[in-house]
Order: structure tokens, then C-alpha cells, then sequence
């Protein structure tokens, strides 16, 4: 059943309940009430009989019976003499019974009050029909509930309504993370509960696979590696196996290199590395230049290091050390003979971002969109790059939340910028 | 000087011992944590290279083991396809001597071994002499006869690393790897070796002649020795 539903049927129940008690308990408490009114009118009469009653009434009745009412039959008042057995000094009573008048039987509310007069006892009884009060009754309680019934529907419609109202953004929550989302009407939360298993299950063995893979490609590699080395240092070899097999050794590095490469991305990509060392960032691009300072030398490029702030950020230092180093690398890699490095920072309000410009051969858009792609190996300006070292710093930079964006122009050189987000962040 | 090889993969472990054999050392070879356990109660050894990842166990609770052991010396070498830095963290702290991760070159395995018995056991020389040149490991300085050559640092690893490969041809990327490090880097056969190798060739021209280093055209370098 839907959440309204339950809502509407719960609202429904508790309004009967509260009916059913009015319907029931307002009638009992107006027939209190008006007996209690009753009895004390007659109370009233039988005081104002007896104060005015006089010997020569009262001798009329000594033998037979005096007895009087009005015309509609509402009311009657009698008195009787009775024998001095019976006699109680003074009883009140008031009871409830059916009496006959002139052929006609209706309910009667009577006072029967005792009393002696010059020592005769007498006994007066005075009544009231109850059955006009008893119509009025019946009407009451047929009004009551009328009148209620069509309370609780008009509430009714009036809560639909405004639960319908509250429960939309509900509704609209449902219908866009659920229902939209591909999932079946009945959500079932014991299927949640096994996803969540299933999930955890599947991370352990990407690890345990990631571990495995790791093994099984490079031991066998290693072993060729060995045994090539093994080959080549046998004396007797001919030059042209030597470099033969100097290449394949240079081969085996590079398909080493690539899946160690793929083994980190994998890595990364399934969060098992931690990223909790303060590093402070002025200090990791100083030594990531330092060990990259044979790699310049060759096409003597200069480096413009300018740094403003002293920023620190909660990462994973190898993994950022590596960021830092692929970029950089690139950035002398593409770069022209002479070209400079230019390496500044920028802070704003939601973050801190630091830009590595090269002078290089630029790059347009089309290469701009792939340089972050596994394998999307570049123009034949550049050989042999598998472009795994941008793959790597893409990487690297999402399991930071770090942004990397690229502006490039053939020709231009290429300007690489960090968007480090605020969070990350911590000044000294 | 007696080696024990810790490696489950036979072809590895004959190839390590082959190499190893060349150099001059006595290797045995265990393919479990089991055997090796055994080995290293009965016997002590110079080396022992470990594999992390053994069949029946984790090499650091052989390692952990080793250290157990009063009056030991033997030297560790972790060798492991495991290449994560938490493990060489781990290795080194737990008291292995060197961490090389597979691929490796096995001259790198032996440049490590030849590093850690000057260290520990001061056997090997510390002095190398080659056509004139005197190699100093201990103050990481050349002379020839008794003129000091001024090298920088990176050409004195190279210097050093061509003459304990005498008569061996040693390529860029071997080189690059020794000098530089294993950086994950595909294209590691970049030419800046190349800059640091000219001007070493350079100092020590000033010096002499030398024919003798020679320049491998497209592979690499070789310092011949007669």
C-alpha cells in the first residue's frame, strides 16, 4: 500500500473510533443531565403540594384515592393513604416505571415521597413522562452522528489532500532515484544487503587480482629477462646477436613498464592506496625537478620555479610525487632545445591550482581530448609514447579529486593546471 | 661465498644460480618456505635472496625468522613481483639489506651484492684500477696516478658501473635503470644518459687516451679491459 494510503486509512480509523465514542457518550450525558433537571422539578412540586396541602384536602383522600393530571397527560401528582405497616417517616424515592392513564401506558419519571398528617401515613407520588424526553434523545444521537459522519469526511478529503501535498518531494525523491534508476516497484532491501556483500566481495578479489596479475605477468618476464642477460654474457657472441638481443631486453623493459603502469592505474582505480601524508607541495615539485634535472640538461632547458604560496595538501605522497614527475617530464619531453619550464600557482576562493607551461610543440584540439586516454599514442612527431604517463597523472589526480585541465595550442606549447580543492588543503 | 635462492619458479631460480655461479658464488636453491626454513636452520649464508610470494607462505615471516636467529649475518635480498612500496617499506624494516622488484637486471643484483659486502663485510676491494685510472668507492672520488679527475657524482656511478661491468656491453636503459632508478617511465631509453656519458668521456680524455670505452652504437657502452 502506498505511504498515503496508510496515511488516509489511519487518519479514517482514528476519526470512527472518536464518532463512535461522541455518538455514544453525548446522549448518556444529555439523559443525566435532563433526569437530574426532571428530578429536581419534581422535588420542587412535591414541596409546594406539601406546603399547601390542607386538612380538608387531605380528608378527601383518607379512605379513597386523590389523583390529578394535565391534559396532554405530561405530568400527573396522587395521593394515596396507605397502612401504617408500610409506613416509613419521610421516604424520598424516585423510580422509573410505566403507569396507565386513562388507557394510555407511557414511561414515567415519579417522586414517591411518604409522609403522616395527624397521624395518618399517606403516600404522594408525582410524575413525569419520560417518553418526549426520550424522542428528544434518540433525535440528539441521530444528529450527533449525522453530524459527524460528515465531519470525518470532509476532514478526510481535506487530510488526502494535504498529506498528498507534504509527501510530494517524497514521491518526487523515489521516482528519481528509483524508480528512474532502472530499479523494479517492490525495493527490496534484502537485495541492497546482498549487493553491498556482493560489492565488498568483488573489491577483495580485484585486489587479490590485481596482486595475482601483478605475479603471473612479471615473473615470466623476469625470467626471460634473466635468461637473455644469462646469453649475453657469454664471451663468443657475435655483435649482431648481442644487439639483437639488446633490443629484446629493451622490449622486455617496456612491456615490464607497461604493466607496471596498467598494475598502478588498476591500483588506483580501486582505491587501495591510502591518502593521509601532509605534503607540502613547494617542497615535492623542488625535488621532482631536482631528479628530473639530467633529463633537462640534455635539451638545456631552464626552468622558472615561482611558487607564491606555501601550500601543504593531504594526499599520497608517491602517488603525488609521481603526478608531479609524469607532468614535468612531459613537459621537458615535448619541450623544444632552450625551451623553459614555467611553473607559478594561483589561490581563489575554492581552491588552490598550480600551472606547468612548457614551450613545446603544442598540441590542437583533437590530441587535447585524447591526451588522457590508455594507449591513444599521439601524432609521428613522437615515437614510442604510449601516452600511459598522462593515463597515470589522470589517475592519480581523480583519486585526489585534484582537476587537471589542459590548454594547448600547436605550436603554442601546452599548459597543464592542478585544481586542488579547498578540503584538500592546509596552509601552515 | 655461499647464496641461497628463495624462488618458487624453478626457470628464475636456474637462471639467478647460473648467473651467481659465473660471479664466482656457491648457490642453493629452496622452492618453498619449508625448505628454506630448513636451510636456514641448518646453514648460515653470505646471501639469501627472497621471494615474497612463495606457495606455502609470505616471505617476510621466513624473513622475520632469519632475524630470529642469534649470530647471524646473512645478507637478504628481497626479489618480489610485488612491487608496492608499502613492501619495501616493510622489507627494509623488518631488516633486509636490498629490494629489488622483478624484472630485474641480474648486473643490478650483482652491483647491489657488491655494494653490500663493502658494506658488510669489507671484502671486496674498494679500490679499482683501470688503464691509469684509480676508482675510490670509499670517498667516491677518481684520480689518475695522483691527479684527482673532476668528476660529478652521476659520472662517477657511471664511471664505476661500466668498470665493474668490464668487458661487458651495458645499454642505456641498464645504465639509465642503475643510475636513475626503476622510474615508470615507458620510454626510459631517453638520450640523457648520453649527455652525462660524453662529458665523463670527455674528463677522462683530458686525462688520456681512451679507446678502451667504447660507445655500442645504438645499444649502448663497453669499457674493454685486456
Amino acid at each position: 500500500m502506498k505511504l498515503q494510503g496508510k496515511f488516509a486509512l489511519y487518519n479514517a480509523v482514528i476519526k470512527i473510533v472518536i464518532i463512535l465514542l461522541i455518538g455514544t457518550l453525548l446522549p448518556m450525558l444529555i439523559s443525566k443531565v435532563v433526569l437530574n433537571h426532571i428530578d429536581r422539578q419534581l422535588t420542587d412540586k412535591k414541596e409546594k403540594f406539601i406546603h399547601n396541602l390542607s386538612r380538608n384536602e387531605i380528608a378527601g383522600v383518607t379512605d379513597s384515592l386523590y389523583s390529578s393530571y394535565n391534559i396532554l397527560k405530561e405530568e400527573f401528582i396522587q395521593l394515596s393513604a396507605i397502612p401504617n405497616t408500610k409506613y416509613r417517616e419521610n421516604r424520598e424515592l424516585f423510580i422509573q416505571e410505566n403507569r396507565v392513564i386513562e388507557n394510555e401506558t407511557a414511561p414515567f419519571r415519579i417522586l414517591q415521597y411518604e409522609f403522616s398528617y395527624e397521624g395518618h401515613p399517606y403516600l404522594l407520588e408525582i410524575g413525569n413522562s419520560m417518553s418526549e424526553i426520550r424522542e428528544l434523545n434518540e433525535t440528539i444521537r441521530y444528529y450527533t452522528i449525522l453530524g459527524l459522519v460528515v465531519i470525518l469526511f470532509i476532514t478526510a478529503i481535506f487530510d488526502i489532500a494535504f498529506t498528498r501535498f507534504l509527501l510530494r518531494p517524497f514521491y518526487k525523491i523515489i521516482d528519481l532515484r528509483l524508480k528512474t534508476a532502472g530499479s523494479p516497484e517492490e525495493f527490496n532491501f534484502e537485495e541492497i544487503r546482498e549487493l553491498m556483500t556482493r560489492v565488498g566481495d568483488q573489491f577483495r578479489n580485484q585486489k587479490q587480482f590485481t596482486a595475482n596479475v601483478s605475479h603471473e605477468l612479471l615473473t615470466p618476464i623476469s625470467i626471460v629477462y634473466s635468461r637473455i642477460e644469462n646469453i649475453l654474457i657469454l664471451n663468443e657472441l657475435d655483435e649482431a646477436l648481442s644487439d639483437k638481443l639488446h633490443g629484446s631486453l629493451k622490449v622486455l623493459n617496456r612491456l615490464k613498464k607497461m604493466v607496471n603502469s596498467l598494475l598502478l592505474i588498476s591500483k588506483i582505480e580501486n582505491e587501495q592506496y591510502h591518502k593521509n601524508d601532509l605534503i607540502r607541495l613547494r617542497k615535492l615539485v623542488t625535488a621532482v625537478l631536482e631528479e628530473t634535472e639530467d633529463r633537462r640538461e640534455e635539451k638545456k632547458i631552464r626552468v622558472n620555479l615561482r611558487l607564491e604560496q606555501d601550500m601543504h595538501v593531504i594526499a599520497n605522497e608517491s602517488l603525488l610525487h609521481t603526478l608531479f614527475f609524469n607532468l614535468i617530464n612531459n613537459a621537458i619531453k615535448y619541450n623544444r632545445q632552450e625551451g623553459t619550464i614555467r611553473i607559478s600557482d594561483q589561490v581563489d576562493e575554492q581552491g588552490y591550482s598550480i600551472f606547468i607551461a612548457d614551450t613545446g610543440i603544442g598540441m590542437d584540439a583533437g590530441e587535447l581530448e585524447r591526451i588522457f586516454k590508455r594507449f591513444e599514442k599521439l601524432d609521428t612527431r613522437r615515437e614510442d609514447s604510449f601516452g600511459l604517463g598522462l593515463a597515470i597523472a589522470q589517475s592519480i589526480a581523480g583519486f585526489h579529486r585534484i582537476r587537471i585541465e589542459v590548454s594547448s595550442e600547436p605550436g603554442g606549447g601546452s599548459m597543464f593546471r592542478l585544481y586542488f580543492p579547498a578540503e584538500s588543503l592546509s596552509r601552515p | 661465498m655461499n647464496v641461497l635462492i628463495i624462488e618458487d619458479e624453478k626457470m628464475l631460480a636456474l637462471e639467478i644460480g647460473d648467473f651467481l655461479e659465473k660471479e664466482g658464488y656457491l648457490c642453493e636453491w629452496a622452492k618453498t618456505c619449508e625448505k628454506a626454513s630448513e636451510k636456514i636452520y641448518v646453514n648460515s649464508y653470505d646471501f639469501i635472496l627472497l621471494d615474497l610470494g612463495l606457495p606455502d607462505g609470505d616471505g617476510f615471516d621466513l624473513l622475520k625468522e632469519l632475524k630470529a636467529l642469534d649470530q647471524r649475518e646473512d645478507a637478504v635480498i628481497i626479489l618480489t613481483a610485488r612491487g608496492a612500496v608499502e613492501d619495501r617499506v616493510r622489507g627494509l624494516d623488518l631488516g633486509a639489506d636490498d629490494y629489488l622488484a622483478k624484472p630485474f637486471s641480474l648486473l643490478e643484483l650483482s652491483a647491489r651484492m657488491q655494494a653490500i659486502k663493502r658494506r658488510r663485510y669489507k671484502i671486496s676491494r674498494n679500490e679499482f684500477d683501470i688503464h691509469g685510472f684509480s676508482i675510490d668507492l670509499h670517498n667516491k672520488e677518481v684520480r689518475f696516478h695522483t691527479e684527482k679527475v673532476p668528476l660529478t657524482p652521476k659520472e662517477f656511478e657511471i664511471f664505476h658501473y661500466l668498470v665493474l661491468n668490464k668487458n661487458r656491453v651495458i645499454s642505456r636503459m641498464q645504465l639509465t635503470e642503475h643510475i636513475w632508478g626503476d622510474v615508470l617511465e615507458i620510454n626510459s631509453d631517453s638520450n640523457f644518459v648520453d649527455v652525462h656519458v660524453k662529458n665523463l668521456r670527455k674528463k677522462l680524455a683530458a686525462c688520456t687516451t681512451t679507446d678502451w670505452f667504447e660507445t655500442i652504437r645504438s645499444v649502448g657502452y663497453k669499457i674493454n679491459v685486456t
